[in-house]
């Protein structure tokens, strides 16, 4: 009796074994969460880039932008000066801030088809272009707008006796012949001592006037614009 | 009386066999009774144990991103420091048991516990190992976005006179490779490199169209210096869109704990 009762411990003691071993343990993982959307939203809140606003920067229009376009080409007609420096220094005076370019226009050179035509002519051709031009001085015709070689290169002896500089010279008659292109005739000096009108006629008489190679304030007008 | 004790005496004598079966069966008992319950405690601790890891990893995630802690510090230090702290603490494999209950696990009750336990464990494993990717990309993105920022800064009260210099600024950050080291933000790294020189042509254009006077080259130029900013913008699709499946991945590894 006691060897069955010893024997029957032994057997419920391995079933206990074996029973706490199968038996579900009571550690539970903590339920489902919704936290999970929440962590999602924060991680890809995390974008730098969007905080950036690459606003471009303003681009003010250049000066230039508003203004007019005057196209002209550059010829010349015979045996003359340097074309280059012809071409070079006429476009420096035409848009100079001091010259016609006050109109708000800006002369650009063109290859062919510009507005007028700027021509460094020999003084012996000068008559072809039109009866009213003589091989002495520079002039217009239409839209030839013709600079007497002998002029360019030598100025004139009004200017040259009244100390004149051949730059100036230069930038005179190119503003002068142009100005005729503009609508301009000729203007006479308003008083001994003034600055002469860039119309006047300087390269044959200052009339008192002292030389100026650009259009004073009451000559910026056009009729061609 | 003196007469009944001798008679029980020699009844003992009479069977030592069972006096010696009953110690040793006592023994027995006691050792696998012990050994019962060492098993059970082992097992149990293990259990206890696979549950510690994950849930430990789940409190420092939900702590470190609680709304109430939004801001505090980036979202890559916290990422690493939860990674850091884990692997101090975890890094050893819980779900190993002694030697002696190992063959235990030709239970299949006991089996299943090694298992789950190994799986949470690795469950664990699976979001710190998501977050190296993830947090090097928002790194470089943090100082991709400040470099971008800055060149913006310094270049949008750019002038007439220093177009020029903002050409340079947007090239030099084409040129600076220094701001990415991850190969998950190689992608965005291309796509704000392509930006910075198309910024950087267009300034060039718009300087050099603002010493001519071509007007439709200008109006060209400004319009490509629109368009190439307006193109910095898609930096930051491209960003979403390479951030996002590091961002799942980590949340996906997370519900899994």
């Amino acid at each position: 009796m006691g060897r069955k009762k010893q024997l029957l411990t032994g057997v419920s003691a391995a079933a206990l074994f074996v029973a706490a071993i199968i038996s579900p343990l009571s550690l539970q993982a903590s339920g489902a969460d919704n936290f999970s959307e929440e962590l999602s939203a924060q991680l890809l809140a995390d974008q730098p880039f969007l905080k950036i606003t690459p606003d471009t920067p303003a681009v003010p229009k250049p000066d230039w932008y508003n203004k007019a376009t005057i196209t002209y080409t550059i010829s010349k007609n015979g045996p003359v000066a340097d074309l280059a420096e012809f071409s070079t220094l006429a476009n420096a005076t035409l848009n100079d801030p001091r010259g016609w370019s006050r109109l708000n226009v800006q002369f650009k050179q063109v290859a062919s088809g510009g507005d007028f035509n700027l021509i460094l002519s020999q003084a012996s051709a000068l008559p072809s272009y039109s009866s009213g031009c003589s091989v002495d001085w520079s002039c217009r015709a239409g839209n030839s707008v013709v600079i007497n070689n002998d002029r360019w290169t030598g100025a004139s002896t009004a200017w040259n006796s009244g100390g004149g500089s051949l730059r100036d010279y230069r930038h005179m008659v190119v503003n002068h012949e142009v100005g005729h292109w503009l609508g301009h005739d000729h203007a006479s000096c308003g008083g001994a001592g003034q600055s002469a009108p860039l119309m006047q006629q300087q390269s044959i008489d200052l009339m008192g006037c002292t030389f100026n190679p650009w259009p004073l304030s009451g000559e910026l007008y056009s009729s061609r614009l | 009386m003196k007469l009944n004790q001798r008679s029980l005496s020699r009844r003992r004598i009479r069977h030592p066999k069972l006096l010696i079966g009953g110690i040793v069966l006592g023994v027995f008992l006691a050792v696998f009774g012990t050994y019962t319950i060492l098993s059970i405690t082992s097992w149990q601790a293990i259990e206890k144990h696979s549950y510690e890891a994950p849930n430990a990893l789940k409190t420092a995630i939900t702590t470190a991103f609680a709304k109430d802690k939004a801001g505090t510090s980036s979202v890559a230090v916290k990422l690493d420091t939860i990674k850091d702290n884990f692997q101090d603490e975890y890094g050893a494999n819980p779900c190993l048991i002694h030697l002696v209950y190992r063959w235990q696990t030709i239970l299949p009750s006991v089996k299943k516990i090694q298992t789950d336990c190994n799986e949470r464990f690795e469950s664990a494993l699976e979001v710190t190992e998501a977050i190296p990717a993830l947090s090097s990309y928002l790194i470089d993105q943090a100082k991709a976005a400040e470099l971008v920022a800055q060149t913006i800064e310094t270049t949008k009260g750019a002038s007439s006179t220093d177009f020029g210099a903002a050409a340079g600024a947007w090239k030099t950050l084409a040129e600076t490779p220094s701001f990415s080291t991850s190969a998950e933000f190689a992608p965005v790294k291309a796509v704000i490199i392509a930006n910075a020189e198309a910024v950087s042509r267009a300034f060039e254009a718009v300087a050099n169209s603002y010493k001519g006077d071509d007007k439709a080259a200008f109006d060209t130029a400004v319009n490509s210096l629109q368009t190439a900013y307006a193109g910095v913008s898609s930096i930051a699709e491209t960003s979403q869109a390479q951030q996002k499946p590091l961002v799942d991945a980590f949340v996906a590894a997370y519900k899994k704990l």
